[in-house]
């Protein structure tokens, strides 16, 4: 499934002294297979594009089109495109595991067995035996588990383009690594986006990138592009991920650097080389 | 000085082996920076509680300025002493202006106006929002929200400060601008516990505590856990990117400290 927003523009309170501009002109587009980074500072409107992505805002201007037909009524997306929240384990609120993985589903008027089983293999999904989770209380669970539990909610209602809101805040290396996992297996079979401050989580992973800047549209492409030239981070308000930064500096400081990258691995063999390369220049001399 | 001597805790109704903090013993000394390293259910935030009487032992004792936290009498002079700074900044902003929100605490306690206004005007100028006094909370950006709940904290005074997880929902440059406030209050003289997951806001620390299950599984310099990869993985914890290209420019033979958690740092290295 593809899913496309064209055009988008949204105004909070509109029509009001209140009103404040959120997005003009904005597109997105999401294709089974694929992951999409949205990147942009607090306050540039990546929300608000996720949020009408999912079917919960209507736009007022622009359309939002699924297989390229354009969504008259944004609840028809509701179950077809899911977005899991930022802390999303704070929404939990079932007596069991199960019984809250299902509630999406049977919400949907998937029928309780058909619910059950969605939940069961979203669990799975997650890497949650249901077995021994789903008769827990979810207010019992470690903040991990509780996490994957909230993010289970969303697969069992069968997404098939799956958005998240800052999936890694709050979260400690095995919970990351934990969401990495589910973002990774879930693209083989969904399309994906994430909007996300962790650009160091997620950019080396992504198949395209775009870049919100107060409300509008400041990059659209590969990550490639970005990492050759950290300057766009800067131009839309971010900041440069802190392994560019330097690789950045380390240019001005005179170290012959040729190209970057994001890995931390990569990016220590390309300075070293570059530093060995000017100290054998300057040798010759 | 804040003390835990021999500190457990066990939340009530939990499984009585189901123990959240087993026999901690450490201090925070006026002016020094403890860090509070540890996976996601590790007990960090508990000890947070419990330095502030929030929370009070099931077994030890826990003493800021010799007064006991378990001393109902004596709660107050603990909650006033001791500063405590949450995760999300939107569950400790009550008022609907920036002033009115730092003045709250103060407020509360009959701080008279004329000193009222000194410690609002300082408490901001403190954490860098000096000029936005007439702002609603809601119209700052999640780093100025949560340096907004630091200076709450400040405006009551407090010998120490506990953070929790400050920076955990901010961007990167919010996050920057908070440990920037919070090395401030240390440059001050106001000692901070500072429970973080961010390897990179430990580094710059005096002390760092890594709890494992509840137990202190190193106390020390940064030096002596920044530089071992393999121990920190064992911990749960995991250098961020820039950590790692430290350590793999070390390996390449290129001498960057093993505390050097920053751009800057480690390129003055090259």
């Amino acid at each position: 499934m593809r899913l496309a927003l064209r055009d988008i523009g949204y105004t909070y309170a509109q029509g009001t002294s209140f009103a404040v501009r959120a997005l003009s002109g904005v597109g997105l587009e999401v294709d089974r297979g694929e992951l999409v980074l949205v990147l942009g500072a607090t306050g540039s409107g990546k929300s608000t594009l996720l949020r009408i992505a999912a079917g919960l805002l209507s736009p007022a201007e622009g359309t939002v089109m699924l297989n390229g037909s354009p969504v008259s009524r944004p609840p028809e997306i509701i179950g077809r495109v899911g977005l899991v929240f930022q802390s999303p384990q704070t929404q939990l609120f079932a007596e069991t595991v199960e019984e809250d993985v299902a509630f999406g589903p049977r919400n949907l008027g998937r029928g309780h067995d058909a619910a059950l089983e969605a939940a069961r293999e979203a669990l799975e999904r997650v890497g949650l035996d249901w077995r021994t989770f789903g008769p827990r209380s979810p207010f019992a669970l470690s903040g991990g588990e509780a996490h994957r539990v909230a993010i289970a909610g969303v697969l069992a209602m069968r997404p098939e383009i799956v958005l998240f809101d800052e999936p890694t805040t709050g979260l400690d290396v095995s919970g990351r690594r934990a969401v990495r996992v589910i973002v990774e297996e879930l693209r083989e079979r969904a399309g994906v986006a994430i909007v996300t401050h962790d650009v160091e989580e997620f950019l080396g992973v992504a198949d395209r990138v775009i870049v919100l800047s107060e409300g509008v549209l400041a990059y659209s492409g590969g990550a490639g592009a970005l990492i050759d030239e950290p300057a766009r981070f800067q131009a839309a308000g971010l900041r440069v991920p802190e392994v560019l930064r330097a690789q950045v500096m380390a240019r001005e400081a005179g170290v012959p650097m040729t190209c970057f990258s994001l890995d931390p691995h990569a990016a220590a063999a390309l300075v070293a080389g570059a530093r060995e390369r000017k100290g054998k220049r300057e040798r010759k001399r | 000085m804040i003390v835990f001597d021999h500190v457990s805790y066990v939340y009530p109704g939990a499984d009585e082996n189901a123990v959240a903090l087993d026999g901690v013993t450490f201090s925070v000394r006026p002016g020094e920076h403890v860090a509070v390293l540890g996976a996601n259910g590790s007990g960090k935030s508990t000890l947070a509680r419990l330095a502030n009487g929030l929370l009070t032992p099931s077994a030890g004792r826990v003493t800021v300025d010799g007064i006991d936290t378990g001393d109902l009498a004596r709660a107050w002079d603990v909650r006033s002493s001791v500063g405590m700074v949450f995760q999300d900044p939107d569950n400790q902003i009550v008022a609907t202006t920036v002033e009115e929100d730092v003045a709250f605490g103060p407020e509360n306690l009959g701080v008279p106006a004329p000193e009222l206004r000194t410690r609002v005007d300082e408490a901001l100028a403190a954490v860098g929002l000096a000029g936005l006094e007439a702002r609603e909370p809601h119209q700052l950006s999640g780093g100025q929200r949560q340096r907004l709940a630091i200076a709450g904290a400040l405006a009551l005074l407090p010998a120490y400060l506990v953070l929790d997880e400050p920076t955990s929902m901010l961007d990167p440059q919010g996050r920057l601008d908070v440990l920037e406030a919070v090395s401030r209050q240390i440059d001050a003289g106001r000692g901070v516990l500072h429970v973080t997951h961010h390897l990179a806001d430990a580094s710059v620390a005096d002390r760092v505590i890594v709890l494992t299950a509840g137990r202190i599984a190193f106390s020390g310099h940064p030096r002596g856990i920044l530089g071992d990869e393999a121990a920190l993985t064992s911990l749960g914890l995991s250098l961020p990117p820039i950590g790692r290209f430290a350590a793999e420019l070390r390996s390449l033979g290129v001498p960057v400290p093993l505390e050097a958690m920053d751009a800057e740092s480690v390129v003055a290295a090259l």
